[in-house]
C-alpha cells in the first residue's frame, strides 16, 4: 500500500511545486514590472527617453521561480512540529553564550590596538571609526531599545527621536554655552528621558499596532521640528563645528597642551577615535550590566510581566503606568547618551541622520537578535551594521559586474533577504531562549515560543 | 452557617452599562469576612462584569463598592459594624479611611493596582492569565512586586542591591510556601505556559495568594478540571478560608463545588440579583430553578446537588 502511493504523492507534489513556483513568479513579475522593467534616462539633448530592461525582469522572475520551486519540492508536506531544543543543547548554547560574551568583550577591547598595530595610526582610523564606533553605537542603541521592546514589549517605532534629542542636546549646549562633553552626556540622557516620559504619557493606553504608529509619528515630529526650527537648529544645514571631545580637558591636538603631549606620544588623529571607542564601549558595558541587574530586580521582572500579560500585571498590583513610563524613560536616556556620543564623533548633526530608517534599523537589530537577549542584539548589530559597512569595501566586484555596479546600493536588499530568511528559520531571533531571572533549584531556559511578544 | 461575621465587601446599587446593555443592574449584596461567597447565574448574567468592577478593571456607572480590611496583625480589633464610618467616607472625596484595627476603602474610587496593593483584593481570570514565558517561580515573585520594590527612595533596592536581598529571600519563601500548598513546588523552574491546564489553574490561585489578599476573587476556577482536580480545589479553597484567613468570592458553574464550599450564595440573572442566601436556601428557591436552569428539568435540578 505504502509503496504504491509514493509515486502518486511525489507527482502531485511536483505539480503543486510547479503551480506554487508559477504563482510566486507571477507575483514577482507584478512587482518587477513597475520597478524594474522601465527606466527613464536623459540623452545628450536633455530629452527623457524610456529604457526597457526586460532581461533584468526575466532574471528576477526566473530566480524567484527556481528558488520557490526548490523550496516547495524540499519542504515536507505537514508543517514540521517545532521541537523544543533539548536540555543539553540549551545548556550548551547557554554556556557558549557566556563564553561568547566574555570573548566578545576581550575582542572589543583589543580591537583598536590590533588595528593600529596592523595598519598603523592612519590606516586604522577608518576601521576604528566606520566599524568599531559605528557598530558600538548601534549596539548601545539596540540595548536601549531592547529594554523597551524586548523586555517591556512596547513596540516603539520612533526610538530615533531620543537619539536625535541627545545629539542636538550636546550639539546645542556645547556650541552655544560651551558646556563640556562630560556635563552634556548626563544632561542629554536626562533630557531624552524627559522626552520619553512626554511620549509615554499620551500613549499609555495604546497597545500594539496603535502604539507603533503613534511612536513612529512622534519620531517624525521630532525630525520635522529639528528641520523647521531653523532659528535654533539651523534646519537641514545642521549644526557643524561642534566642539570635539577632550580627554578630561586635554584636547586631542598636536602641541604642548594636547593629549599626545600629556602621555609623551606622537600626535595622531586616531587617538581621539580610540578614546571615543573605549568611551562608548565603557558606556555600553555599563548599560549591559545595569540591564542584567534590572532583569533580576522587581522593576525588570515587572517589565517582562508587562510584556507577557498587562492585565495580569494590574491584577497583581503592578502600577503599569509607572512601569511603562520607566521603560520609556530608561530606553530613551540610553538613546540620548548615544546621541551625545554620536554628535561628539561627527562634530556635525543634521536632521537627515534621524530618519525613520534609523528607527527601523535599530528595531531590526532587536528583532533579529532575539527580543530580550543582550548577546543576540550585539551579534545582530555586528552582522547587520558591520555587514553593510563591509559592502562598501567590496569595490572589487566592479570588475565582475561592470563599473556602474555599486555594492552599497544592494545593502537594504541584502538586509531584507536576511530578515526574511531569519524570520523563516529562527522566527524568535538569533537567541530565542529566555534565561529565568530567578530559580529554586536549576535555571531552565524558556523556549522563546512561550514568551509573549507584548501587545502594549 | 452563622451570619454574625463582620461584612467585608458591601456592594450597593452597583450598575454597569455597556451602551444599551445593562450588564449589572442596581445590584446589592454583602460578602462577609471569613466566608466563601458564591456568585452563580447563567452565562451572560454579569458575574465577570461584577468582578471587573470590584477589582477596578471597569469603572462602574453608578453605585458603591466598599471593602473593609482588618489589620493582619490584630485581627480581632476591627469593629463588626462600619456602616456609619462608610457613610462618612462616602460623603467625603477620600478613597479610604482608617478605623481602629483596620481600614475601609471605596473601591470604585481606586485604580486597579491600588485595589490589590492597598485594599488587598486579588483575583484570577475566567481565561487563565499567567505570565506564560516566565517560570512558575517568577510568576509568584511578580505577584509580590509591591513588597519587593520597597520604599520609593530605595534606589539601590530598585536595582537589586542592599536591603533588596532580604526582601527577595522572604519573597522566595512565600513563593515556596504557596507552591508547596498547590503541589507545584517540583515544577517551580518550568515555564508557566508549559504546565498542564489543571496546574495552570492552581498556579493562578497560588499567584493571587502570593499578594497576601484579604479577599480572593476566583472566576470559574473549576472550569475544565477533572473530578479529582475539582475535589482537590474544593479542599484547597476550604483550607484557604479556614487556615489562611482569606475570604473568597467565587464564580462557579460546577454546582458540586458551589454546594460543597459556599457559606453564602448570590444568584444573578441578566444583571439582577434574584436570590441571596445559604446554599441550602438557594437549592430550593423557585425563582433560581426557573431562571438558572431555564425550564425546571428534573435532571438539571438533580445536577444542582439536590
Ligand atoms: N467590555 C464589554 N463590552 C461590552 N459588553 C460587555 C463587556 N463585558 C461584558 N459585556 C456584556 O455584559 C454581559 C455580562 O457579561 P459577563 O459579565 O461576562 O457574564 P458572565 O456572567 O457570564 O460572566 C454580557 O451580555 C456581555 O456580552
Ligand atoms: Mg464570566
Amino acid at each position: 500500500m505504502e509503496e504504491s502511493l509514493t509515486p502518486v504523492r511525489s507527482r502531485s507534489r511536483l505539480k503543486d511545486a510547479l503551480t506554487g513556483a508559477a504563482i510566486a513568479g507571477a507575483i514577482m513579475f507584478g512587482l518587477c514590472f513597475p520597478i524594474l522593467a522601465f527606466r527613464t534616462d536623459q540623452n545628450f539633448s536633455n530629452e527623457l527617453y524610456l529604457l526597457s530592461r526586460w532581461p533584468a525582469v526575466a532574471f528576477a522572475v526566473g530566480l524567484v521561480f527556481v528558488l520557490r520551486f526548490t523550496m516547495l519540492l524540499r519542504a515536507p508536506r505537514a508543517a514540521r512540529p517545532q521541537a523544543p531544543p533539548s536540555p543539553t543543547l540549551a545548556g550548551a548554547l547557554q554556556r557558549l553564550a557566556r563564553y561568547a560574551g566574555g570573548a566578545g568583550v576581550l575582542a572589543l577591547i583589543a580591537f583598536p590596538l590590533v588595528m593600529v598595530a596592523l595598519l598603523g595610526p592612519a590606516g586604522a582610523q577608518k576601521w576604528i571609526d566606520n566599524f568599531g564606533i559605528q557598530i558600538l553605537l548601534y549596539v548601545l542603541l539596540g540595548w536601549g531599545l531592547n529594554i523597551v521592546v524586548g523586555l517591556a514589549g512596547l513596540l516603539d517605532l520612533g526610538y530615533v527621536a531620543f537619539y536625535a534629542v541627545g545629539a542636538y542636546a550636546y550639539a546645542l549646549l556645547a556650541t552655544y554655552f560651551g558646556w563640556s562633553f562630560w556635563l552634556c552626556l548626563p544632561v542629554a540622557g536626562l533630557l531624552a528621558a524627559a522626552f520619553g516620559v512626554a511620549l509615554g504619557l499620551p500613549v499609555l493606553r495604546l497597545r500594539g499596532d496603535y502604539l507603533a504608529i503613534v511612536t513612529m509619528a512622534f519620531g517624525e515630529i521630532i525630525r520635522l521640528v529639528l528641520t523647521n526650527w531653523t532659528a535654533l537648529t539651523n534646519g537641514d544645514a545642521g549644526i557643524s563645528s561642534i566642539p570635539r571631545i577632550t580627554f578630561f580637558g586635554w584636547p586631542f591636538i598636536a602641541g604642548p597642551n594636547g593629549f599626545a603631549a600629556l602621555f609623551g606620544l606622537k600626535f595622531a588623529p586616531v587617538h581621539r577615535l580610540i578614546f571615543l571607542f573605549y568611551l562608548i564601549l565603557a558606556l555600553a558595558l555599563c548599560v549591559n550590566y545595569l540591564t542584567r541587574r534590572l532583569r533580576k530586580a522587581p522593576l525588570g521582572r515587572a517589565f517582562e510581566a508587562l510584556r507577557e500579560d498587562e492585565i495580569a500585571c494590574r491584577s497583581l498590583g503592578v502600577d503599569t503606568v509607572a512601569t511603562k513610563l520607566t521603560a520609556f524613560a530608561l530606553g530613551a536616556s540610553i538613546a540620548g547618551m548615544a546621541g551625545a556620543l554620536f554628535a561628539a564623533r561627527q562634530n556635525f548633526v543634521s536632521p537627515t541622520s534621524f530618519t525613520f530608517m534609523e528607527s527601523a534599523t535599530i528595531l531590526a537589530l532587536v528583532v533579529l537578535g532575539g527580543a530580550g537577549s543582550q548577546l543576540g542584539v550585539a551579534l545582530a548589530a555586528i552582522v547587520i551594521i558591520g555587514g553593510s559597512e563591509l559592502l562598501r569595501e567590496l569595490d572589487g566586484l566592479k570588475q565582475i559586474f561592470g563599473p556602474a555596479f555599486d555594492p552599497t546600493q544592494y545593502r537594504m536588499l541584502i538586509v531584507g533577504i536576511a530578515m526574511v530568511g531569519m524570520m523563516n528559520w529562527r522566527p524568535r531571533g538569533l537567541i530565542a531562549l529566555r534565561t529565568p531571572s530567578i530559580f529554586l533549584k536549576k535555571p531552565k531556559l524558556v523556549v522563546g515560543a512561550l514568551a509573549g511578544e507584548g501587545r502594549g | 452557617m452563622a451570619r454574625d461575621k463582620a461584612p467585608l465587601l458591601i456592594v450597593d446599587q452597583l450598575t454597569m452599562r455597556f451602551g444599551g446593555l445593562c450588564a449589572v443592574d442596581a445590584l446589592d449584596f454583602t460578602a462577609r469576612g471569613g466566608e466563601i461567597t458564591a456568585l452563580i447565574g447563567p452565562n451572560g448574567a454579569g458575574k465577570t462584569t461584577l468582578f471587573n468592577c470590584v477589582t477596578g478593571f471597569y469603572r462602574s456607572c453608578a453605585g458603591r463598592i466598599a471593602l473593609a480590611r482588618p489589620d493582619p496583625d490584630s485581627p480581632g480589633a476591627f469593629r463588626a459594624d462600619w456602616r456609619e464610618e462608610l457613610e462618612e467616607l462616602t460623603r467625603s472625596t477620600r478613597r479610604s479611611a482608617r478605623l481602629e484595627g483596620g481600614e475601609i476603602f471605596l473601591l470604585e474610587r481606586m485604580a486597579d493596582f491600588e485595589i490589590v496593593k492597598r485594599a488587598g483584593v486579588a483575583r484570577t481570570f475566567q481565561n487563565i492569565r499567567l505570565f506564560r514565558g516566565m517560570t512558575v517561580l517568577e510568576n509568584l515573585i511578580v505577584a509580590q512586586h509591591n513588597r519587593l520594590i520597597g520604599p520609593a527612595l530605595d534606589l539601590a533596592g530598585r536595582l537589586g542591591f542592599g536591603a533588596y536581598r532580604a526582601r527577595e529571600r522572604a519573597a522566595i519563601e512565600t513563593a515556596r510556601f504557596w507552591l508547596d500548598r498547590v503541589g507545584l513546588i517540583d515544577r517551580a523552574d518550568e515555564a508557566a505556559g508549559a504546565l498542564p491546564y489543571g496546574a495552570q489553574r492552581r498556579l493562578e490561585i497560588a499567584r493571587a495568594m502570593a499578594t497576601a489578599p484579604t479577599l480572593l476573587c476566583l472566576d470559574e476556577p473549576a472550569a475544565g478540571l477533572n473530578p479529582r482536580e475539582s475535589h482537590e480545589l474544593t479542599a484547597l479553597l476550604l483550607s484557604l478560608r479556614d487556615d489562611h484567613d482569606v475570604s473568597i468570592l467565587i464564580i462557579e458553574h460546577d454546582m458540586s463545588v458551589v454546594m460543597a464550599i459556599s457559606d453564602h450564595v448570590v444568584v444573578l440573572d441578566h444583571g439582577v440579583k434574584i436570590a441571596d442566601g445559604t446554599a441550602r436556601d438557594i437549592r430550593q428557591d423557585e425563582a433560581v430553578i426557573k431562571a438558572y436552569l431555564g425550564v425546571a428539568d428534573e435532571a438539571d435540578i438533580a445536577a444542582m446537588g439536590a
